[in-house]
């Protein structure tokens, strides 16, 4: 059954980075971050019960605070750019230089 | 057995709802399906047989990150978000995620018996690595003073 939970991780690892790779709204791009970092808390916990000598629970931690940083940034850009008109299309982001 | 049926329901709707974020249009309607995802992503960790892990991934991600996307992100379009449709999709999927919950809850895999977390294990695992721990603090609060001070900058700029 663990190889259950490993195959839906990799499928939702893969969601995660078609995401990031196909999308070009700002937004969308990091929640496809996020999608990403939940499967791999999700495959990792479930790799941890073939290899039991190792503690997953500072990986989590780690894992769940870059999560946190990532979410955090992407407030604050997406609250100057909606501030300052910019659009949310990554392309277009060369815009700030001026 | 029960257990596999309710697996891979579990797993349809996390791809479903994942699936979901790129569909919608607005982005409060990702956020919210986001949000679900992450919801069912913990009933999955019950399924795994770890439910402290579980707590605390609900905690985080579900009480922290998506309420902070949804209020920091997400509050531009409150004003033409339209409540019947989806209020009645989160109501559904708040109540799947209660039963599906509870029918995890009792759920003891044979390979889980040996490495179930429990509350007094945070403890050794962290001890065991504080310098990541400080790393990891640190980490947080230089990125935040960062790109803070980073956006004033550029502010100033313009």
């Amino acid at each position: 059954m663990i190889l259950e939970f490993i195959l839906l991780g990799f499928a939702m690892f893969a969601i995660g980075i078609s995401g990031i790779a196909a999308s070009r709204h700002f937004v969308i791009m990091m929640l496809s971050v996020e999608v990403a970092l939940i499967a791999a808390t999700l495959v990792g916990t479930a790799f941890f019960y073939y290899v039991s000598s190792v503690n997953i629970l500072i990986f989590l931690l780690a894992v769940w605070s870059v999560a946190s940083v990532e979410v955090l940034s992407l407030v604050v850009f997406y609250r100057y750019l909606a501030k300052n008109e910019v659009s949310m299309d990554v392309t277009k982001l060369s815009k700030l230089r001026d | 057995m029960v257990y596999a049926p309710i697996f891979f329901a579990l797993a349809a709707i996390e791809i479903i709802l994942i699936a979901l974020i790129f569909v919608f249009k607005d982005v409060l309607h990702s956020v919210l399906a986001l949000s679900m995802a992450f919801f069912f992503n913990s009933v999955l960790f019950l399924a795994l047989g770890q439910p402290l892990l579980a707590l605390i991934q609900l905690f985080i991600m579900v009480g922290g990150v998506s309420t902070y996307v949804f209020v920091g992100v997400a509050s531009i379009s409150f004003s033409n978000f339209r409540h019947t449709r989806f209020a009645a999709l989160a109501g559904l999927s708040v109540a799947a995620f209660l039963i599906l919950s509870y029918k995890m809850l009792s759920v003891q895999l044979p390979e889980a018996q040996a490495n179930v977390f429990a509350i007094n294990s945070i403890g050794p695992a962290i001890s065991s690595n504080v310098a990541l721990f400080y790393v990891i603090l640190f980490m947080v609060f230089s990125v935040s003073l960062g790109s803070i001070l980073l956006l004033k900058r550029i502010g100033v700029k313009r």
